[in-house]
């Protein structure tokens, strides 16, 4: 990029209003500065740093012989009349790949008297008694064993798990369907069928659901016709006898239609979906499959019920890929690879929720290289990639990981002579010194305070001491688990209290509001739309959030001194707990955890019962979330993502790596310095971006470094630091007005009070008063900052900023092109890029025109603008 | 088909009128917003003294100083009342009406109509060798009368003016050699003055600033002059430094241990940068360990002054015989108090009574017990025994540290709960009383919960409007809100007799520290009179015209008597005359109830001051002091200091022109 950088600069002279044109073609000349990012390679070829370490891609070839061939499941008891089971058979091929070969193989059994078998692995029951399922498949004979009993009597009839079934199989209980928060079209079910006896009541006593009562509006229509069942609404809606917004879900002579008639038939009963025949859990087969495009696997999906018996349920079930793009999955289970990506199978049944991981790689290596890892980051993700066949690129070479590392550290761009002290050094510790230097370095807490400040919600309101106590918490290295006890259970008027109020108003946040709020921040939860109704998209309820909301229920702010307090009324042997109403009960709701379970007493601080219970070891939530948040600051993305949306729905993309850097953060004593030592020495972290055949599709295995975006006001702080002109920033006059002492950089801001259109137009949120929102997309706007925006051209052009000051020192132009590659990239320019500019210097109407282009180029370029 | 929906249409129908009320309340909000922002400052009728600078000067020196403010083009004198310090009027010149340093415009005069115009007095101050340290008050002194006090400093450390290149967080500066005190201003927005200091390892200082300026919110960090790795060009500031507060305050103090020797940079500064001209300030540096010079200064934050509710104020041991002055002792037999003294049996504590020369013997003088709290007392079983009355100390040390007493009355007390922070006060320490019964049963605490009209601006009323779900902190409609406060004196009545406990602890379960030390005093209730208020600095009168004089008194505890106003030092041809006034309505104030509890009443006093056509204009003030004599049942009290106020007595502007 940098001959096509150096090539427009010596085009342009960028103060010339005739140039305007030209430069507008910059974002089209120089590749994916602003347009989307087509070709993730930024950094220019520079040799790693040891090329031994560098991982070599391996061959690719054909399929080979096949082992391990397996019949799943291998043993499997039926019970009931009609029971079934369908079987897959996989074997492993040469390449290391478990591929499915069941519409390959040849079924029969040892007893057919006793059930059948089709063609392609579904055993149906007929009689009680054991027998042998075979499959043949080249030249193997695979067994499983089939224990059938109580064929001589129906299975008992359980609306839980027969009709919710069909309401989940046919999406009738989607968020989007029925399972919304008021329902459709009249009609409401829980959603996917987490609650089955309220589905009962309004499936059979019908009744519009209120939003702000436990009790159902008029009409009451039920949708069931006891007398004349094949008039049922719940039958004629979905088979599209009536008009129904949802479209047909199943034909009049399918197996769902009858299973629906039949239980109308028999006076639709709640039935015996009750004690034993409970789903507790699903489980599939195979968890995670790794496939090449074109190939096909089949799902099995087994219901563990609470009797301890299992039950296949994979025809029963709803499949939902979250890219068809990438793999396409039927209505059976059947998965369909369809091109190189990654994608989840979400399998939803009885209101379960199961996972399936599933890896489309382009072709099998023959011979993976070695690549060693340097702690358990590296086991963890380089373990993943090799199971999907990806090679990581190389190590990232010395300025590439010098820049990064400081960036990420201490949101602060290294200046020219510490890169020339660190590029020279011939420590091989010296990677590991750096780090130790920089987390100890006041840029790092001045940087970690603006992290914690977006998330934490500094605001002007709250800002001084709020911000304070976040900086000192820091600058000690106070353990994370303290931090969250003192904001969560905090009183009296120091900094953690202040989080309790509001931007605009000033006033006290409402006890939900500060518990949302809570649960956000330290368990990355977000419970807010259960506030009004149980959570639409997750397993959340109403009851949970006003359960936990309690313990807030007795804040109190003492407004003469500003100063909040837990106000327990009662004595000191009966104090009375929180009191929080339940907006649909109307009843005063008792405070409980999110796992439901009681405080063991009430009185004091019932918030220190809430923040011993978040932070508890044995809580995953919060030891997860935060190691989730500092990864993505490293990363440019969470493990999970976004990084305050965990939810059985959104799992990890690691959920291993997620749970041991979790559990490496408690056995550090909740140290946050020491996370990000270990995220920072890992090879991972310091990969480079180069591409290679295998990681080139790949975004999410950190194959490679992804280059990130510089966040406004980090970007807005470097910009300054190579100009060496500093930022003067204006105080809104709401707040009186004023200017920011000079030397004042971006990251101190509270965003609320200091208005700056550069800032604005890079994406720093406006506010913080809810859940802070960072724009990351490129937009014209930025365009035309970048051309005619003041700060560039002024800081640029500004008299005693560092290209004034290399002219008026006598640099050569050697020495200009060097010192701004320094300041602004990290790096040397490289043998070419010195010689072009050199002669571009040189061909400029005026040396100082040509020292002022380069740096508008360098500053313009995406390498500067991203971390990478 | 269409559907009739009553109840949606009936919400509706309250939102249509709800929103209309909303929007004209805006409406009108916006409108007086703009109309109070267009009106011009009103003209001044008598001198204005904004701020002075320098903010003072050491004993024995001679200090240049300016002052600006309004209507001081005819000043010709200096006043104190602190003879010692003088002053002469070397120079007054109008300035420009942008009153920020490098924002100036045309020099002023009485260019705008609208506004007043502004001029700038230099002086010079001799400060005597024994004016005592502290605040004192300034006034300049012109034929249209005195100004306003300006406070003025006098230390006895040395003192240097803002160093002239303090501009910014610099490497560089002139090194400052402490104790001394500095002198500066932020005047310019986003200045900060900064001073180098050199240290050695260990070294502890005090850092304290002082400013009039009532809304300056100063900040002060500390920095290290060499700067750190990654910007060796900046000094690095030092972590745990950062100080200082959202909220504008007088005095402040931080105090720093350098852990490493070298040189550092403190800078003085302000919340977001914001300056004004009179943004003066005074920073003293000293060797830790000195005390908090400007807070216990006379005349400053917090110095000594008859309060009934500071949590700062003193509770001696002759409490009681300081509310006595304050009333009218009885005729005859004296009204016993309605708290019993009995003694608790096996009482641990001292006792100290009011001297053996003033027995109790009328019972306006009951022997107050002195009582030191004694750890274990952290439940009701371990409560400490406490005879009333009672002057209980102790400290919260620890958080969640609580302390029990137990005290026992008879049937219909009163009792008057006064609770003293001496060393922290709050909100740093809130001390929390709870009298509970003997069951544990919480009967009173000093929380006080008031409903009280809130801020006015339309950003806080939309939020107000918006229905706020059960909630503790505030539920309100409009601009009207619940809230509490926590107060440093309650009174409780007694109905049953028993056994009672006292419980004392913090605000919260979380703060706790030996410098959180209370001193709680149980009395009975006495009707006494309160705080006096003198309203204004100054009174520049008139020949021909009146002037009132208005003196609010505290009236306490169901003082029931009258309070007797007079004046001493009035000049000649100047006099009192007895004035009425009428209170405009409250709209929303305490209750009765909360104000017997926690408040108290208050009246208002006029006092009239005319002077004859004749009366001889005064070149300098005159001293005025106000008296306050509780008067009741036909007879009065002890004399109580209101105040004092400077008096002028002018020409008008026609006998001025005519002389």
């Amino acid at each position: 990029m940098s001959h096509r950088l150096a090539f427009l600069m010596g085009m342009l002279d960028w103060k010339r209003p005739v140039r305007v044109l030209v430069l507008g073609l910059l974002p089209i000349l120089v590749p994916g500065h602003l347009e989307a990012e087509k070709d993730r390679r930024v950094a220019p070829a520079e040799p790693a740093a040891n090329p031994n370490d560098s991982a070599e891609a391996g061959r690719i070839l054909a399929p080979d012989g096949l082992r391990d061939f397996r019949l799943v499941p291998s043993q499997v008891g039926l019970r009931g009349k009609g029971a079934s089971q369908s079987f897959v058979v996989v074997a492993t091929d040469g390449r290391g790949l478990e591929v499915d070969l069941t519409s390959e193989s040849r079924f029969d059994l040892t007893n057919d008297r006793l059930a059948q078998v089709t063609a392609d692995g579904l055993l149906t029951a007929r009689s009680d008694g054991e027998l042998q399922l075979r499959a043949d498949i080249a030249g193997q004979q695979l067994t499983a064993t089939v224990h059938i009993e109580g064929t001589g009597r129906a299975r008992p009839f359980g609306f839980a798990r027969d009709v919710v079934g069909v309401f989940t199989r046919n999406g009738c209980n989607g968020s989007e369907c029925h399972g919304g928060v008021k329902g459709r079209g009249g009609f409401k079910l829980s959603l996917h069928g987490i609650n089955p006896r309220e589905d009962y009541r309004w499936t059979v006593k019908g009744g519009v659901y209120q939003v702000l009562s436990p009790k159902a509006a008029e009409p009451f229509n039920p949708r069931v016709d006891l007398e004349e069942p094949q008039q049922s609404r719940l039958l004629q809606k979905p088979a599209m006898d009536l008009p129904h917004g949802g479209g047909q879900r199943f034909e009049r002579d399918s197996a769902d239609y009858r299973t629906l008639l039949e239980w109308i038939r028999q006076g639709a009963p709640y039935g015996a979906g009750g004690s034993g025949s409970r789903v507790q859990r699903l489980e599939v087969f195979p968890r995670e499959a790794i496939m090449e495009p074109g190939t096909r696997r089949r799902l099995l999906v087994t219901a563990l019920l609470e009797d301890g018996r299992s039950q296949d349920l994979s025809p029963e079930v709803l499949y939902e890929s979250s890219d068809p793009a990438v793999i396409d999955v039927s209505p059976a289970g059947v998965v369909r690879a369809l091109k190189p990506g990654q994608a989840r199978i979400a399998i939803r049944a009885a209101g379960k929720l199961v996972q399936v991981r599933c890896g489309v790689i382009r072709q099998p290596l023959d011979r993976y290289p070695r690549v060693a890892g340097r702690n358990f980051i590296d086991e963890e993700v380089f373990d993943r990639l090799r199971e999907l066949h990806i090679v990581p690129a190389g190590l990232s070479s010395d300025s590439a990981f010098l820049r990064r590392v400081c960036l990420d550290l201490t949101g602060t761009l290294p200046p020219p002579e510490r890169v020339r002290e660190f590029l020279a050094d011939r420590d091989p510790l010296k990677r590991e010194n750096l780090i130790e230097r920089l987390l100890n370095s006041p840029e790092f807490v001045d940087y970690w305070t603006f992290r914690f400040a977006d998330f934490f919600r500094v605001v002007y309101r709250n800002a001084y001491s709020y911000k304070s106590w976040i900086r000192e918490s820091l600058a000690r290295n106070k353990p994370y688990d303290h931090m969250a006890r003192e904001r969560v259970a905090s009183q009296g008027n120091g900094g953690p209290t202040r989080h309790f109020i509001k931007s605009i108003s000033g006033e006290m946040m409402r006890p939900h509001e500060k518990m949302g709020e809570d649960v956000r921040v330290f368990l990355g939860i977000r419970l807010d739309c259960a506030q009004c109704h149980d959570h639409p998209y997750e397993t959340w309820t109403q009851d949970q959030f006003w359960g936990i909301t309690a313990f807030y229920g007795q804040l109190t702010r003492i407004r003469s001194l500003s100063a909040f307090m837990d106000d327990i009324s009662g004595n000191e042997e009966q104090p009375e707990g929180p009191k929080v109403t339940h907006p649909r009960r109307r009843q005063e709701v008792a405070p409980r955890f999110l796992d439901g379970s009681p405080p063991a007493t009430l009185g004091g601080n019932p918030r220190e019962k809430l923040a011993d219970w978040m932070t508890a070891p044995d809580n995953p939530y919060f030891s997860q979330a935060i190691v989730n948040r500092v990864w993505a600051n490293f990363f440019g993305k969470g493990l999970v993502e976004p990084v305050d949306d965990f939810r059985p729905g959104n799992p990890a993309s690691h959920p291993e790596l997620l749970e041991a850097l979790a559990e490496d953060f408690r056995r550090s004593g909740f140290d946050l310095r020491h996370l990000m030592r270990t995220i920072a020495r890992s090879r991972t972290y310091q990969l480079s971006g180069d591409l290679n055949p295998t990681n080139r599709e790949d975004e999410i295995n950190h194959s490679r470094a992804l280059p990130r975006r510089l966040e406004a006001e980090i970007l807005l702080d470097a910009i300054s630091r190579v100009t060496g002109i500093e930022e003067a920033f204006a105080v809104h006059e709401y707040v009186g007005g004023g200017t920011e002492p000079r030397g004042t950089r971006a990251i101190e801001l509270v965003p609320e009070v200091t208005p700056s259109q550069f800032l604005e137009v890079y994406g720093r949120p406006v506010s913080r008063d809810s859940m802070p929102w960072r724009d990351y997309r490129s937009t014209l706007r930025q365009a035309l900052h970048l051309l005619v925006g003041s700060t560039y051209t002024s800081k640029i052009a500004a008299e005693g900023g560092r290209v004034g000051q290399l002219l008026s020192a006598g640099a050569s132009d050697r020495e200009i092109v060097r010192e701004l590659y320094l300041a602004a990239l990290s790096r040397f320019p490289t043998a070419e890029e010195e010689t072009r500019l050199q002669a571009l210097i040189e061909g400029s109407p005026s040396r100082r025109k040509g020292v002022e282009n380069l740096a508008w180029g360098l500053l313009a370029s995406r390498q500067f603008t991203y971390n990478h | 088909m269409k559907r009739h929906y009553p109840e949606a249409e009936k919400r509706n129908g309250v939102g249509t009128w709800a929103s209309c009320l909303l929007t004209v309340l805006l409406a009108l909000l916006l409108l007086s917003h703009a109309v109070a922002q267009e009106m011009p400052a009103p003209m001044p009728t008598e001198p204005e003294a904004h701020w002075i600078y320098p903010l003072g000067g050491r004993q024995g020196a001679r200090v240049e100083a300016e002052v600006e403010g309004r209507l001081l083009q005819e000043v010709h004198a200096v006043w104190s009342t602190e003879s010692g310090l003088r002053g002469a009027i070397l120079e007054v010149r109008p300035v420009a009406e942008q009153t920020k340093e490098g924002e100036g415009g045309e020099k002023g005069g009485y260019g705008d109509k609208d506004k007043a115009p502004t001029q700038r007095v230099t002086l010079e101050l001799e400060i005597d060798p024994d004016v005592p340290s502290g605040i004192h008050s300034l006034y300049l002194v012109s034929g249209q009368g005195i100004s306003n006090p300006l406070s003025f400093l006098v230390n006895s450390d040395p003192v240097t003016e803002e160093s002239r290149d303090a501009g910014g967080v610099e490497s560089g500066l002139r090194t400052v050699r402490p104790p001394l005190i500095l002198n500066g201003r932020l005047s310019s927005d986003g200045e900060v003055d900064s001073y180098a200091l050199e240290v050695t390892a260990g070294d502890a200082f005090t850092f304290e600033l002082f400013s009039p300026a009532e809304t300056f919110r100063s900040t002060l960090r500390l920095f290290r002059e060499e700067g750190s790795w990654l910007r060796g060009d900046k000094p690095a500031e030092l972590e745990f430094s950062h100080k200082g507060s959202y909220s504008p305050s007088q005095a402040r103090h931080w105090r720093h241990r350098f852990s490493r020797g070298g040189r550092y940079l403190v800078a003085v500064g302000s919340v977001y940068g914001r300056a004004e001209p009179e943004f003066i300030y005074q920073l003293r540096i000293a060797p830790a360990g000195n005390g908090e010079r400007y807070r216990d200064w006379p005349g400053s934050v917090g110095a000594a002054k008859w309060s009934e509710r500071q949590y700062l104020r003193q509770l001696p041991p002759d409490r009681l015989r300081q509310l006595w002055a304050r009333t009218v002792k009885p005729a005859g037999s004296a009204p016993r108090s309605k708290a019993g003294s009995g003694t608790e049996k096996g009482a641990r504590g001292t006792t100290g009574t009011q001297g053996p020369s003033d027995p109790s013997s009328d019972g306006t003088n009951p022997t107050l017990a002195v009582f030191e709290e004694n750890e274990p007392n952290g439940s009701r079983d371990q409560a400490l025994a406490v005879s009333l009355p009672a002057l209980i100390s102790g400290s919260i040390e620890a958080p969640g540290d609580v302390d029990f007493f137990r005290f026992r009355l008879p049937a219909g007390q009163q009792l008057v709960f006064e609770v003293e922070t001496p060393r922290v006060a709050p909100p740093a320490f809130s001390p929390s009383l709870k009298v509970l019964d003997s069951a544990g049963h919480p009967l009173f605490d000093n929380k006080h919960r008031k409903i009280a009209l809130t801020r006015q601006d339309p950003i806080f009323l939309v939020e107000l409007l918006k229905l706020h779900l059960p909630d503790r902190g505030i539920c309100g409609i409009g601009s009207l809100a619940f809230f509490e406060s926590l107060e440093a004196k309650m009174v409780a009545e007694f109905g049953v007799a028993g056994d009672y406990i006292l419980q004392v602890g913090d605000l919260t379960s979380q703060q706790g520290h030996r410098d959180h030390a209370y001193r709680v005093l149980v009395r009975p209730h006495i009707p006494h009179v309160g705080e006096l208020e003198l309203e204004g600095d100054r009174i520049n009168l008139t020949r021909g015209q009146v002037r009132k004089l208005t003196v609010t008194t505290g009236l306490e505890e169901g003082y029931s008597g009258q309070v007797a106003l007079s004046l001493e030092g009035l000049p000649a041809g100047v006099v009192p005359l007895t004035g009425t006034e009428v209170e405009p309505p409250s709209p929303i104030g305490p209750t009765t109830e909360s104000r017997k509890s926690f408040l108290g009443f208050s009246e208002k006093a006029v006092i009239l001051l005319r002077a004859d056509e004749q009366a001889p204009l005064t070149d300098l003030p005159v001293r005025v002091k106000v008296w306050a004599q509780p008067a009741l049942e036909n007879r009065l009290g002890t004399r109580l200091p209101v105040g004092e106020v400077p008096l002028m007595v002018i020409g008008s502007r026609e006998q001025a022109s005519e002389s």
